[in-house]
């Protein structure tokens, strides 16, 4: 056995770092309340995964079935930039949530947007505002928000929604008669969540967007 | 990868943790975690006794980050600052074991890291046995400065000495190790 000479022994020392066992970083994350939990909730359009963390709500996203539960939660991680991890949903947000599904009324549920840029934060407040059988057009949140040019801005704020389904982003459709698109399964789905809050549907289109037009 | 390589850019955390802590804090713990397991790992020679430390110097930095201003925040020197942590929670765990003596090196651990360019794991083994054996002064002094990559000043500043005695703890600290280590190698050589 050859033993680090002592020209070498600094190398060595340097080399005994050694990375922490997988848990360690989530397990520290927990102990604070900032781990990111993901859990099954039941929506109108189904069962749908939520993410939570501190008490808000962080993200909402489709079940896959395509993913086994550890890649959704890889994805879920992935978009949200913070490990994950399934668990379970405290009984204060729990109520939150339930509140916000059956009432369509979001203005109550605590939400932490920090994942997308204060610009679509504020729009999405806006958004959060939008009662439910109502619908309203992207230049009316652009006009809400102080910034009436800026509805390609809102529109692409819109689309990034980390938490579609509460946050009602369904309820913002186009000028042009049309739904728009919809993140959650696309315009057929965002069509399903309307007329289950008692928007007259049939008066919209399901055309593909429009260049041009908002 | 060196020791300094490794090192946190203090100013780019403390400039984020001051204006966003919560969401800093997060990806603060995914890049700081190793570094603070790799030094507790070699200070208490235990990989369970390590991560315990791990996660205590996590919940009181983050406890102590709440307590502080934006502007102690933006001033914050990172690295030495959790580590001024750390060590507190290894001199409380050596406290409560009724000293510093670990048992010998953590050899599943050592075991587990087959890549490192410079050593042999049976090398490792003997380098990590060597410095189970050093006192407690010289072990925070060679781990911090050589396993971690804390300059000398921060060394100091985290273990309340002065620069000078650290640079000399550091001196005697690798002087014993070479001592423990070199003997070995004639008696091998012998055909």
């Amino acid at each position: 056995m050859i033993p680090p000479s002592p020209d070498s022994l600094q190398a060595a020392l340097a080399a005994l770092a050694e990375p922490a066992p997988p848990a360690a970083a989530p397990d520290a994350l927990a102990a604070v309340d900032l781990l990111d939990v993901a859990v099954v909730i039941d929506t109108p359009i189904g069962p749908m995964w939520l993410t939570h963390r501190h008490g808000a709500v962080t993200s909402t996203t489709r079940i896959d079935p395509n993913e086994s539960d550890d890649e959704s939660i890889d994805r879920m991680a992935r978009f949200l930039h913070r490990p994950v991890r399934r668990g379970p949903l405290p009984a204060g947000l729990a109520r939150a949530v339930d509140d916000t599904l059956r009432t369509g009324d979001a203005s109550q549920l605590p939400v932490d947007l920090r994942v997308v840029t204060p610009f679509q934060a504020s729009v999405l407040h806006v958004v959060a505002t939008i009662a439910p059988g109502d619908v309203r057009p992207y230049g009316w949140i652009a006009e809400q928000i102080g910034s009436p040019q800026a509805v390609r801005a809102v529109g692409t704020a819109v689309g990034h929604n980390p938490v579609p389904v509460l946050v009602p982003c369904h309820r913002v459709v186009r000028r042009d008669g049309t739904l728009g698109q919809y993140s959650m399964g696309g315009p057929t789905v965002k069509r399903e969540l309307l007329a289950h809050e008692g928007v007259d549907v049939s008066r919209f289109r399901l055309a593909p967007a429009r260049p041009g037009l908002e | 990868m060196t020791a300094t390589q490794r090192r946190l850019d203090d100013r780019r955390w403390s400039a984020r943790l001051a204006v966003d802590l919560d969401g800093t804090f997060a990806e603060l713990v995914l890049a700081a975690t190793d570094g603070l397991f790799s030094g507790l790992l070699r200070l208490t020679g235990s990989a369970p006794d390590a991560e315990d430390l791990v996660q205590e110097t996590w919940v009181r930095a983050h406890r102590a980050l709440h307590g502080m201003t934006v502007d102690q925040r933006a001033e914050l020197r990172v690295s030495g600052w959790l580590w001024t942590i750390a060590v507190n929670r290894w001199r409380t765990w050596c406290g409560r074991r009724g000293g510093a003596d670990v048992a010998l090196g953590d050899h599943d651990v050592v075991s587990r890291h087959a890549d490192a360019a410079s050593t042999t794991t049976l090398e490792r083994i003997v380098l990590v046995d060597a410095l189970a054996t050093l006192p407690p002064n010289l072990r925070e002094a060679v781990v911090l400065h050589h396993v971690v990559g804390l300059r000398y000043r921060e060394v100091a500043e985290v273990v309340e000495r002065p620069e000078g005695t650290v640079k000399a703890d550091v001196h005697r600290g690798l002087a014993a190790l070479r001592s423990i280590l070199t003997p070995i190698e004639p008696a091998r050589e012998q055909p």
